[in-house]
């Protein structure tokens, strides 16, 4: 199968992401096919070279990531590109793959997590409902522009140097409708992809001040915070440290998950770890069958003899 | 200037325990008995327009069937000029591209100079109508949108970006399509908020009058779902029981987590 990646490079490095699309072009789909990487850059990219897990690239410099300027530049490449499109599932991944997909007369679908050939097309699956649900839809209009799902594959190194087939240089002047625009980097990343010890905490911690103790008692256990959706949206974690389909999707080798109830989407970005423990005051709460071992109790008094416990080495 | 917000009523799933999730044919799963939300990004979607004007310019507008009107009568209470039903009992589930062709017909009858719409919802997952009303209007799109300000003659967007955070001073006409948007929860209006709008009507127009169908049915065939299968979760569960926080510390310390904290 032939396919094109599409790969934004001006906004950091998609490091996480390229390593995880490496690993889902090892599916038998794609086996003995060839794949061209699409390198959007500002200049900078030699350091995203060693990161295109495909043998062949176009590297197209422009001023920034624009993406109505991007989407013009891979209209016009389309007729000498594969019409199969993997994106990766970053902002730009996910609005790209759908505004190409319309500007080609195709078809478009983020968070993929697999697919394989049809008869009558390309079979693809994906979260739906919450992540209550896998669904399979049968794509049947070329070009199929494809986001793929953070956590779709294990990550692999890439390994070899592409080659260069094209050199396009596009800078341009900002579009009219824009007056002034500013980006200003992050917060560090929480590193909560890697960790191996993470400490989850969801609105069981009830209040901005016990959120801000559950967070201590991490730091006391050498475990990252991570935190469910409605404790980032009411701003008592910051969103950085948001753990599920909309966050970051974790493999650690233990997970306390400390006052969430479970949500589906949730689970998600927790499902990989090798041991999870939940503490929850509701002993109907789902994380309570979705744990390895649990226990009904505030989840903050219990870390806090936990972290005792830890301290003493459990004398 | 006006000010479109599209919003999907959802069921909230959370509210269904796991034994509630059971695929019926054609792949439809019952929620009907779940009781209803906004979807949680319009929400977002729907404060920040509030927080933009107070009332002159703004319409809430959603697609479905009569279990929005509640929602649309609060947001009329919350002072919004408008709130429109586009009415259609389809299954709209995995149907973004007529969603947004219908977004797009509403506009071109009922000009606005921006609209705000959530990123996505819970049922589909689709993540596309607003990029894909942005393409149907030929209109610049900011996703991922965090804040929004008032500026002269333009706006102030901030939206999140692969590494960081991008403000930009933007003129309309626009679509921007709401992201995980911090402190965004919908206000409630007051008592007298909610008897003063009593009387407002909720606009619905027929879906069918858009002359669409054609649309529709295009999605039908080149986007079709094949199967579905429910996500499970499940683990031992192995739940730990102590007299108190002390001693269920104890047990889970020394049965569960010493050795795997000793092993990182």
């Amino acid at each position: 199968m032939k396919y094109t990646v599409v790969m934004n490079g001006c906004t950091g490095s998609p490091c996480a992401q390229a390593l995880e699309l490496n690993g889902f072009l090892r599916q038998p789909a794609f086996q003995g096919g060839a794949g061209t990487t699409v390198l959007f850059h500002d200049g900078a990219f030699a350091a995203l070279l060693p990161l295109v897990a495909t043998e062949a690239v176009i590297l197209v410099q422009v001023t920034r990531y624009q993406p109505e300027q991007v989407l013009d530049i891979l209209e016009e490449l389309a007729p000498r590109l594969a019409d199969l499109y993997l994106f990766f599932d970053d902002p730009s991944g996910r609005e790209l793959s759908v505004r190409l997909g319309h500007r080609l007369g195709g078809t478009a679908l983020t968070g993929v997590r697999a697919l394989s050939p049809a008869a009558q097309g390309l079979r693809c699956t994906k979260a739906v409902y919450g992540s209550h649900v896998e669904a399979a839809f049968l794509l049947r209009r070329k070009p199929c522009c494809l986001a793929l799902a953070k956590g779709c594959a294990d990550p692999l190194p890439v390994t070899g140097t592409p080659r260069i087939l094209m050199t396009l240089d596009r800078r341009a002047e900002p579009p009219a409708w824009v007056e002034q625009a500013e980006t200003t980097p992050g917060p560090a990343p929480a590193g909560l992809e890697d960790a191996t010890f993470i400490l989850a905490i969801g609105m069981g911690a009830q209040t901005p001040d016990r959120a801000a103790r559950l967070a201590a008692l991490a730091d006391a256990l050498g475990a990252e915070l991570g935190a469910s959706r409605p404790v980032v949206m009411n701003a008592w974690v910051p969103m950085h440290r948001l753990v599920g389909v909309s966050g970051a999707m974790t493999r650690p080798a233990l997970c306390i998950v400390a006052g969430a109830s479970g949500s589906a989407a949730f689970m998600a970005g927790i499902q990989k770890s090798r041991f999870i423990l939940a503490l929850n005051t509701d002993d109907q709460a789902p994380i309570l069958k979705c744990c390895d071992a649990g226990a009904v109790g505030d989840c903050l008094a219990i870390l806090e003899e936990l972290v005792q416990l830890f301290k003493h080495g459990g004398a | 200037m006006n000010l479109l917000v599209c919003c999907k009523i959802v069921p909230d799933l959370d509210r269904l325990s796991l034994g509630d999730w059971v695929i019926e044919g054609q792949g439809r799963i019952d929620t009907d008995y779940v009781r209803n939300m906004i979807n949680p990004f319009d929400e977002s979607a729907l404060e920040m327009a509030l927080r933009l004007s107070d009332g002159p310019g703004l319409t809430a507008l959603t697609i479905g069937g009569r279990m929005a009107d509640p929602f649309l009568k609060t947001l009329l209470a919350l002072r919004f000029e408008r709130a429109v039903r586009i009415e259609t009992p389809a299954d709209r589930r995995f149907c973004p591209d007529w969603i947004a062709a219908l977004i797009a017909a509403f506009v071109a009858r009922s000009p606005q100079d921006v609209l705000i719409l959530g990123r996505q919802s819970g049922e589909g997952d689709n993540a596309k109508t607003p990029l894909l009303v942005a393409e149907l209007l030929k209109r610049p799109c900011i996703t991922e949108v965090l804040r929004i300000e008032a500026a002269a003659e333009c706006l102030r967007v901030t939206s999140q970006v692969d590494a960081g955070l991008l403000v930009q001073a933007v003129r309309p006409p626009l679509v921007l399509s709401v992201g995980n948007a911090a402190g965004t929860a919908l206000r409630v209006p007051t008592l007298k908020q909610r008897m003063l709008s009593g009387k407002q009507r909720i606009e619905v127009i027929d879906a069918d009058s858009f002359g669409l169908e054609a649309v529709r049915a295009s999605a039908g065939q080149d986007y079709v779902l094949d199967g579905m299968t429910l996500v499970s979760h499940r683990r031992a569960g192995r739940i730990v029981a102590g007299a108190d926080a002390r001693a269920t510390a104890r047990t889970l310390y020394a049965e569960c987590l010493k050795q795997r904290l000793e092993a990182l």
